[in-house]
């Protein structure tokens, strides 16, 4: 009986397909030894990823030979190209290797530096820039330095992502240029790291639809840096404020989804152009200056408040008393912060989204408090919709567990529905 | 309404019958052009035998998009959607993933496709050289020793 090779036997575009899903660039190149059949493939592969960290480090110039050999040899379209490297040498290549990207016309670009192995900046050179003029769609940087330009502009019609993560920048006058030359772009990753040299970092980017953004706490206490952020068809934001400084946000009248953890209140974060949101998680050092009085979250379903911060059950309050439609409610701690226990204020008068929508709470890391027993009790008297509340304990103590949940069992429900579980 | 799922019946190339719910159906771009051009209740495809449609069919209703009404499921059904994918994949052997990589193209289910076509490469990556490669993957060598010999040596950059 003859063996069938079933899988040579597969058109061309699947066998692509499956090559373009191995990890490296190595392993497609390899390929050409199985059979005939295989032995040009590899040059049509759409995705070449080089990876030098499995390298041996003694040879540098063999990673750099295969990286030209391939590159040179490679007959398609190379549609994403992503560079990951370790070695030194390597900053020389690089130049070289983008201005064959260029010349490629790639559509996903990536160069990630591992700065652990790596002490001297690596400058990407301008010819960087030219790969906006192609038909470049995600740009990805981590760990370089990006060079001024003094006379053309970076254009970047036609990207969608962008990523730029512990990148060093000419200044802030530059980052404000190359955003606004973004003019389609949706996805935006921010890492800013120390001696960014940036002090004012300007996202005003009209079709942005969702940015990931994250600040480090730097050794300046004078607060004079941040972001200005003005995307007025942001739908997704994720921010994480570990910084003194300043974070000005234009309305956000799409905003669906965000998350919002700053650890210093002074003039960090506000919620106020938030408002349009339908999810929020938040861990924020303060309640009063979190946004201002009079906003009222109208589209707010569902909330999510890391209990870390001694803020938290002033924040929640404040938010239940302005989210009248919230339905859905999870308090967990977050983050590895040990601050003092918020006192319970028993609350004036009930919340609306109490008495007219919020069906679920779940607590996750219930350690039965005082004040998370009177929130909770709170909550129970008060829901009339409520249908489910999930208290999970991470105590390992059963007698203690047991204890809270008889407290809580035998607490008012106000809702004659409502189902009460453990876990 | 709501309630009133339209239901749909898939038969294989060896007459297996399938009957499924619309929505299932369409997570194929292929079946789901036919379904709307051609309203039978019935549909023939002839292209995928009973055994790997019974595949497609579960992996499509374990796909079909979920709206949650205001809850919070999407982030933690990515993740069961992830592991439920691992395990399909795990327990099929490579003839199977052929025959649905075939069938996924033909269907136009391009999650399918891409789910498929990185075990084939998963298993390349776990091989230690090219012989071993072939044979785990059933690939037959056309080339003579002195072939081999000559291509490793002329691409010898590559492989070193």
């Amino acid at each position: 009986m003859t063996h069938v090779d079933r899988i040579s036997d597969l058109p061309e575009p699947l066998l692509l397909r499956i090559l373009s899903k191995l990890p490296t660039a190595k392993d497609v190149v390899a390929t050409m030894v199985f059979s005939k059949r295989w032995e040009h493939l590899w040059k049509s592969v759409p995705k070449l990823v080089y990876d030098d960290s499995c390298e041996d480090i003694i040879d540098n110039g063999r990673f750099s030979r295969f990286v030209d050999r391939s590159l040179i040899l490679h007959e398609a379209p190379v549609e994403t190209l992503h560079f990951k490297l370790t070695e030194k040498s390597l900053v020389v290549d690089i130049g070289i290797w983008i201005k064959i990207a260029v010349k490629c016309r790639v559509r996903d670009l990536s160069i990630e530096i591992d700065c652990s192995s790596i002490k001297t900046p690596v400058i990407i050179p301008r010819s960087l820039y030219k790969t906006g003029s192609g038909m470049l769609v995600s740009l990805k940087l981590k760990s370089v330095t990006l060079m001024d330009v003094s006379t053309s502009l970076p254009s970047f019609p036609t990207l969608k992502t962008l990523s730029l993560v512990s990148v060093m920048y000419p200044g802030d006058e530059f980052v404000r240029r190359f955003l606004s030359s973004c003019h389609v772009l949706e996805d935006l990753v921010v890492e800013l790291c120390l001696h960014d040299n940036v002090t004012i970092f300007t996202i005003k980017v009209p079709s942005l639809k969702s940015a990931s953004l994250y600040k480090p706490s730097k050794t300046s206490v004078e607060g004079e840096d941040g972001f200005v952020i003005d995307a007025p068809s942001l739908e997704y934001m994720d921010i994480f404020y570990d910084a003194v400084g300043f974070c000005f946000i234009e309305d956000m009248p799409k905003i669906v989804k965000a998350d919002v953890v700053a650890s210093h209140s002074s003039r960090g974060v506000t919620l106020t152009s938030f408002t349009s949101a339908k999810h929020l998680f938040l861990c924020l050092p303060n309640s009063k200056d979190a946004y201002s009085v009079g906003t009222v979250f109208h589209r707010l379903v569902h909330l999510r408040i890391c209990t870390c911060e001694t803020e938290w059950l002033n924040l929640l309050m404040r938010l239940l008393n302005d989210s009248p439609n919230l339905r859905y409610l999870r308090l967990e701690k977050c983050h590895k912060i040990d601050s003092t226990r918020p006192c319970w204020n028993e609350p004036s008068s009930v919340p609306e989204c109490l008495s007219s929508s919020l069906e679920t709470l779940e607590w996750v890391g219930y350690e039965g408090r005082k004040e998370e027993k009177e929130a909770t009790t709170f909550i129970l008297r008060s829901g009339i919709c409520l249908k489910k509340v999930t208290i999970s304990s991470t105590s390992t103590d059963s007698g203690k567990k047991l204890e809270m949940l008889k407290e809580l069992s035998f607490s008012f429900r106000r809702s004659p529905t409502c189902q009460l579980v453990f876990d | 309404m709501e309630n009133e799922k339209k239901m749909i019946t898939l038969k294989s190339s060896d007459d297996v019958t399938f009957e499924v719910e619309e929505a299932v159906v369409l997570e194929s771009q292929f079946l789901s052009h036919l379904v709307q051009d051609c309203p039978a209740p019935e549909h023939k495809i002839k292209e995928v035998t009973g055994k790997i449609l019974s595949k497609v069919v579960e992996y499509c209703e374990k796909h079909v998009v979920v709206v949650v009404d205001g809850g919070d499921s999407s982030s933690s059904s990515g993740d069961d959607l992830k592991k439920w994918d691992d395990k399909f994949i795990k327990e099929m052997d490579l003839s199977t993933v052929y025959d649905l990589i075939a069938a996924a193209n033909y269907l136009n289910i391009q999650a399918l496709l891409d789910l498929m076509c990185q075990r084939v490469a998963d298993v390349i990556t776990a091989c230690k050289d090219h012989k071993e490669i072939r044979e785990t993957l059933g690939i037959v060598s056309d080339y003579t020793a002195e072939e081999e010999a000559e291509v490793l040596k002329e691409n010898e950059w590559a492989f070193d």
